[in-house]
């Protein structure tokens, strides 16, 4: 599967160029775990990093692929873009920040980054349990009992934040419903559904349409992996592939 | 033992042996300051001797990576049976990671391909900015858990 970031809609795309610049804002941090960087090393690094101070972050951004966001997540967001822009566009593409312009930067960035935050966050936790009531409702037509457990996800630009694991009790058999994360490569979150114990899964995953999929490559070989719409058949489907294999 | 398991336990030992080096290096800088002239009975000189301890973590970087970037050369042509031979951006970032991958799982075995490189070709530079120095214990952990994404069934 390759995914180019060019082929993301608009919106995937701003929110995926915030999370970058995210990662590029933490990396000094980084480098201080490194024994071969001294301290004016380290300064330097602090001071001269600040590439994520660039409009070029908020390029993709527009007002109206936010549309279905409450409105105040709405206008937050459409105000720390604005002065995020304001304060990064001061800076010469040529010349480093100033430390005026990077402590007002950073305020601005950190801002923008929370307002993102949330605004992904609403949304992908919300598109979570919906799936998982999903699962809950057909385990429970077809008999069997599930049960929730918290796990905690760490991810870039969204730092830890909870997601439940739905464990389902088929019979004798164990399956798992586990996290995986948001930010995934050709998609907009993912969950494994796995028989326990074993290696064999089955890769769920959320597209930019919003629907969710799964892919069944058990014992077929990436290629032989088709995806298929996720649904009740679908589920029920994979458990008995999953039973089929150990 | 899966591929994958055995893969991963490659990584293991080379960063074990990371973890030895590091206990020899010790104690040849307490032999050294003892006597600086130790290694000319051992056929290297002092300056060799300060070179090998200074770049221990760059040497095990290098192992590291090197042992991933066959696993994932072994996985693109026998797995996925491909007889082409992509570069490793493109292997790592887009040809084998599929939704069961975490974004920042990709991104941070990234970062340690893009630092061997720099030891690699520009061992004598600082870092560029865009770098992010990775520890070999770091290393090791990002890139086992990248490969523990890849298909079992390998």
């Amino acid at each position: 599967v390759v995914v180019e970031t060019d082929m993301l809609p608009r919106p995937a795309e701003f929110i995926q160029d915030v999370r970058r610049a995210a990662r590029l804002e933490q990396k000094p941090k980084v480098l201080t775990d490194s024994s071969k960087l001294g301290p004016d090393q380290i300064a330097a690094a602090l001071h001269g990093a600040a590439i994520w101070l660039t409009p070029k972050i908020v390029e993709k951004y527009a007002s109206e692929d936010f549309g279905e966001c409450p409105a105040d997540q709405q206008e937050r967001l459409r105000l720390a873009v604005e002065t995020f822009r304001g304060v990064a566009g001061e800076v010469p593409p040529d010349k480093p920040a100033t430390g005026d312009q990077l402590a007002r930067g950073l305020t601005a960035f950190h801002e923008l980054l929370a307002a993102v935050r949330d605004v992904v966050l609403r949304e992908w936790t919300n598109a979570v349990e919906r799936f998982i009531r999903d699962a809950e409702g057909w385990v429970a037509e077809s008999g069997w009992r599930s049960r929730r457990v918290e796990r905690q996800v760490n991810e870039a630009l969204l730092g830890t934040y909870p997601l439940p694991q739905l464990q389902v009790f088929a019979e004798a058999d164990l399956y798992v419903f586990d996290p995986v994360g948001r930010f995934v490569p050709g998609g907009m979150g993912a969950y494994d559904l796995a028989i326990q114990p074993s290696y064999y899964l089955t890769s769920l995953y959320r597209d930019y349409d919003g629907r969710w999929y799964g892919r069944l490559d058990v014992g077929r070989g990436i290629e032989g992996a088709a995806r298929f719409p996720w649904d009740k058949e679908a589920f029920l489907g994979c458990l008995r592939e999953l039973r089929s294999l150990v | 033992m899966t591929k994958r398991e055995f893969r991963i336990k490659r990584l293991k030992a080379v960063a074990e042996e990371y973890r030895a080096a590091q206990s020899a290096a010790t104690l040849l800088g307490e032999e050294l300051k003892k006597n600086p002239s130790f290694g000319d009975a051992h056929g290297w000189s002092n300056t060799a001797g300060k070179g090998f301890q200074n770049n221990l973590e760059a040497t095990f970087i290098v192992r590291l990576y090197a042992e991933f970037e066959a696993t994932l050369r072994d996985y693109w042509e026998k797995y996925r049976e491909r007889d082409t031979r992509p570069p490793m951006y493109q292997l790592l970032r887009h040809a084998i990671p599929d939704q069961r991958f975490r974004q920042d799982d990709i991104d941070n075995a990234d970062d340690v391909r893009i630092y061997r490189n720099h030891l690699i070709h520009d061992s004598e530079d600082e870092p560029p900015e865009e770098i992010v120095v990775v520890s070999v214990r770091d290393a090791e952990l990002y890139l086992r858990t990248y490969l523990s994404r890849m298909h079992y069934d390998w």
